[in-house]
């Protein structure tokens, strides 16, 4: 191929034996280190772990489930060693001088040294193969995977290696110290990841809305090869990522190749070769630490202040750091004007942000633009990867609701500042023209009762939200219903007519269900499971405003399985919160509380039935309150531990505990 | 053979090598000379093609240098401190050379290291420096270059290798018409070799002299006159003039018979014709040009 064309130019840029002989001689070695590690990490590990009784143990379905941390440590070391052992000839001086007094041409040296780098990273995977191969019969391979499998692997394995080798050369032509050539390699490689984690951590100090952690955990993996190697025994990169990755191994090829043609040999030695790439590295690693710095403070300390100690304090950090690596010397003569100009820059990006001239904070598509709405509390519920596709609301006036919720919220920003709530919305608009629009809130849930109110009732929601209201009542085959607690009972219905009646129920409870009974921080009474349509399954909870549920069940007689009553328990001890020795906010288990409740001598033992019910229907599943309540159940000796608030107590323990 | 013209090299804001011209004719020895940091190195990079110039144009034989295999398969280079591939042995590094140089000559190369009774299978940085410029000398002539560039080449050998290694690069001169460019700091250590000097200071040519020239056109001489001195030395090339007593010493430039005829036609009581020294020809020619002339000469 390309040694071929090469041959036909002209005489003297023939590839030169002994040039091909010196690479192996120099980092042939790095090729075999690679091939014996890879021959412990794989061949070896299967040949080990042959036995009948070892193989009943393996979960492997690929071949990157041997060792997989070994193979990555290889994949992300190796192909940069290489392109910097292999490369050494342009970064010392004397090297340098005679390499480049032959009769050679760059791009005839560089195509030699390249390729044969390639070559040298692809025989130890093909052995291995090879390896692998003739293992497969005889260790029985094919239970665990598929020959294609051991394609598949030189394929995923090279692509990477590939990659991450010619980014080292690339970045090798662009510097004159193997160090700086190792170190900004790694850079490069996590760059893109790196700037969006920066990115989304400082712009919410000042866009307010700004999602961050949707830019975060978007496909974040997807920007670095270095992170996507590590999801490589789980996945497979998709088409779109392989190719990007061919494109990146051929683009950087000639990108290298173009900047070694261009590179001035006498500045060897220098971090950087070219000196149009200073100002970059040495503004670029000033803007990154700035970051950094000011993104520490700001989520750890909070307020501008901090932001902006962080800010100056990273960015003299990172220019001095860089100002050293490229004058080669602790002691640095610092240019002011080049810092001064990018003082002004980064000024004038702060008020950018900060007084929203890009109008990011106002922009509210309008109603009629916009085609679906998400509306949740968090982007994990959006991003849930249990669900392939997140709520959407649809409807004109919901959509103009959640609009209308924003606009308030963008309002009041100056009021979120200050008391930044406990609560957070989550909204994502697709608009017609294909658009996206995405915004996060943090904010204080009671203030903004009324929309989150409208929004949470009205029937789209609702029916967006709930399972029940997939279930068809004649095809529904099984209900049951798991009490929340520690038994082992649980109710069941099967007659035709009764489960019809259960999901009408259901349907109609869920349908009254106020904005304040589907908040309400009461633990559900019971999980309920519908199975329908044979295979299918619906999922909701047993809330306790659902009175008339209850009323059934009672009708039924299924109320004692389905619900945790004073028969599953022995007897309570209750006691006042102050009174029992733990710190409730650095962490207990039950067992601890509950020993605690039996030492200490101002507990009280319940053992009366009636009065275990009235506890239970009216203590609270954190312990939070004023009052501590321990019930003990007896089936399965353990124990389950809620609390009262000074108004949800019973007469009877508050009279018993004075 | 070699023209370099008006070659201008800048390393960052400094220019190390400044719109300096030289020709080399072939079959010549040009030596250049000059202190620490007057440019003397880059020049031979430059000629060597590893530098690209930033102005101006290098050529051999009309072709440019930079980026031309076919003409640096024609030039060799030794670098001022030898060096050699990582871990290679004498013999590696001649089978290396011969893949790289078409017109590498193995008999030579047997030839010369029988010559230098080199040990052809010793890794050579275990060498001593001053082995290590001999073998650098024995691979270099055996690729049997037109054009031999060497960077300081006398630092570190041995007075008996010294006269070695020029009887070895005259005989190849005299032999093949091989062109050499030397550089060094001081003059006495290449005036026997050299046909061409050039004294570079500060990036910039300062001179340029051919030395056959130079012996054969300066002279010495003492006068007398019974009596005043007559008006004789308005018509001749005086460089320098004193008095000592009656005599007047002076050092003229001009063809010897031109001038001992000129000076007879006076009567002079005392005529003397003396030989000079390169070392003085360079005081009295260039007096002014001071601190760079007085450092080639220590
Ligand atoms: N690679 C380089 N990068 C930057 N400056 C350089 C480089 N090489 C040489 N210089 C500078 O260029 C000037 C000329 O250097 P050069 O090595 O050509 O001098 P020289 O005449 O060979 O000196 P010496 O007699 O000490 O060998 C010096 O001031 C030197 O500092
Ligand atoms: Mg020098």
């Amino acid at each position: 191929m390309k040694w071929g064309t090469l041959d036909m130019q002209s005489k003297t840029s023939l590839i030169k034996s002994e040039i091909l002989k010196t690479i192996f001689r120099s980092v042939g070695w790095v090729s075999i280190v690679y091939f014996l590690g890879l021959f412990f990490a794989i061949p070896l590990d299967i040949i080990m772990n042959s036995s009948g009784e070892q193989r009943k143990f393996l979960d492997i379905d690929n071949l990157f489930q041997y060792n997989f941390q070994l193979q990555f440590i290889f994949s992300i070391s190796v192909p940069v060693a290489l392109s910097v052992f292999l490369f050494r000839f342009t970064q010392v001086k004397q090297y340098s001088d005679l390499m480049h007094s032959l009769p050679v041409k760059r791009e005839s040296i560089f195509h030699q040294y390249a390729l044969t780098g390639i070559m040298l990273l692809i025989l130890p995977v093909l052995l291995i193969a090879l390896i692998i191969l003739v293992l497969y019969q005889p260790m029985n391979l094919q239970d665990f995977y598929s020959m294609g499998e051991i394609l598949n692997w030189v394929g995923i394995t090279l692509l990477f290696n590939i990659v991450i080798y010619l980014t080292g050369v690339s970045v090798g032509m662009l510097s004159g110290l193997s160090a700086v050539q190792g170190v900004l390699t790694y850079i490069f490689l996590l760059l893109p990841v790196g700037l969006i984690i920066l990115v989304s951590i400082n712009l919410p100090f000042y866009l307010f809305g700004f999602p961050g952690q949707y830019y975060m955990t978007s496909k974040f993996e997807k920007f670095s090869p270095l992170i996507a190697f590590t999801q490589m025994n789980m996945r497979t990169p998709s088409n779109v990522e392989t190719a990007v990755y061919l494109i990146l191994i051929v683009s950087l090829y000639f990108l290298g190749l173009q900047i070694y043609k261009r590179r001035r040999m006498e500045a060897v030695s220098h971090a950087l070769v070219f000196p149009i790439t200073k100002p970059i590295f040495k503004f670029g690693v000033t803007f990154c630490t700035m970051l950094l710095g000011g993104g520490y403070f700001g989520e750890m300390q909070g307020g501008t202040s901090w932001i902006i100690a962080g800010y100056v304090f990273g960015a003299l950090i990172g220019y001095a750091a860089a100002e050293m690596v490229l004058q080669k010397s602790w002691r640095v003569t610092i240019h002011v004007k080049g810092l001064m100009v990018y003082t002004a820059i980064m000024a004038a990006l702060f008020l950018l942000f900060q007084f929203d001239l890009t109008q990011y904070e106002k922009s509210i598509p309008q109603s009629n633009e916009i085609e679906r709405v998400h509306f949740s509390e968090s982007f994990h519920l959006y991003n849930d990867i249990d669900h392939e596709e997140p709520l959407y609301l649809k409807e004109y006036e919901n959509i103009d609701l959640v609009r209308r919720f924003h606009e308030k919220i963008v309002k009041d920003e100056n009021r979120q500042a200050q008391d930044s709530g406990r609560g957070s919305v989550f909204i994502v608009y697709e608009l017609k023209n294909g658009e996206k629009l995405v915004r996060d809130y943090s904010i204080n849930k009671r203030e903004y009762k009324p929309y989150l109110k409208l929004i949470y009732e009205s029937d789209e929601y609702k029916m967006a939200t709930n399972e029940i209201y997939q279930v068809p009542e004649d095809e529904t085959t099984k209900i049951t219903i798991t009490p929340s607690g520690p038994v082992t009972k649980r109710a069941v219905i099967t007659d035709k007519e009764e489960l019809k009646e259960v999901v009408q129920i259901l349907t109609e409870e869920v349908d009254t269900a106020s904005y304040e009974e589907l908040q309400g921080i009461d633990e559900p009474y019971a999980h309920i499971e519908i199975y329908y349509n044979d295979s299918k399954k619906a999922y909701m909870t047993w809330n306790p405003s659902y009175t008339r549920f209850e009323e059934w069940l009672k009708e039924k007689s299924l109320l004692n399985d389905a619900k945790v009553n004073s028969n599953d328990i022995s007897y309570a001890l209750a006691a006042k919160a102050e009174d029992i020795d733990i710190n409730f906010a650095a962490g207990y288990s039950y067992e601890e509380v509950f020993e605690k409740m039996t030492e200490s001598k101002s507990s009280i033992k319940i053992t009366d039935k009636e009065q275990i019910e009235s506890s239970l229907g009216n203590s609270n599943g954190y312990i939070e309150g004023d009052y501590i309540i321990a019930f003990y159940f007896d089936e399965q000796r353990t124990m389950d531990i809620k609390s009262f608030t000074e108004k949800t107590v019973p007469e009877f323990i508050k009279e018993r505990l004075q | 053979m070699i023209k370099i013209r008006n070659v201008r090299k800048s390393f960052e804001e400094m220019d190390a090598v400044e719109n300096v011209c030289i020709e080399v004719n072939k079959g010549s020895i040009y030596g250049l000379l000059g202190s620490n940091g007057a440019g003397k190195t880059t020049l031979l990079k430059l000629l060597a093609g590893i530098y690209a110039e930033d102005e101006g144009s290098i050529a051999i034989d009309g072709q440019p240098v930079f980026e031309n295999p076919q003409m640096k398969d024609k030039i060799f280079f030794i670098q001022d401190h030898p060096y050699f591939l990582p871990q290679y042995t004498v013999k590696q590094m001649a089978q290396f050379y011969k893949n790289i140089y078409s017109m590498w000559d193995e008999g030579r190369f047997e030839e010369l290291a029988a010559i230098f009774e080199m040990d052809l299978h010793k890794k050579i940085h275990r060498f001593s420096k001053g082995i290590q410029r001999q073998a650098a000398f024995i691979l270099a002539l055996s690729a049997r270059p037109e054009v031999l560039i060497l960077d300081e080449p006398m630092d570190g050998l041995d007075p008996v290798m010294r006269k070695k290694v020029k009887s070895l690069l005259i005989d190849e001169v005299a032999e093949r018409e091989m062109t050499i460019l030397i550089s060094s700091h001081n003059l006495r250590e290449v005036e026997d070799l050299c046909d061409f000097i050039g004294i570079m200071h500060n990036g910039r040519m300062i001179l340029e002299k051919d030395l056959d020239d130079l012996k054969t056109d300066t002279h010495k001489i003492q006068v007398a006159f019974k009596g005043s001195v007559p008006a004789i030395f308005d018509s001749l090339k005086i460089l320098h003039k004193e008095k000592r007593g009656s005599i007047v010493i002076c050092i003229v430039k001009g063809d010897a018979k031109e001038i001992s005829s000129y000076v007879e036609q006076f009567k002079p009581v005392i005529f003397d014709m003396l030989p000079l020294t390169l070392e003085e020809i360079f005081i009295y020619e260039m007096g002014d040009i001071g601190y760079a002339v007085q450092n080639i000469l220590d």
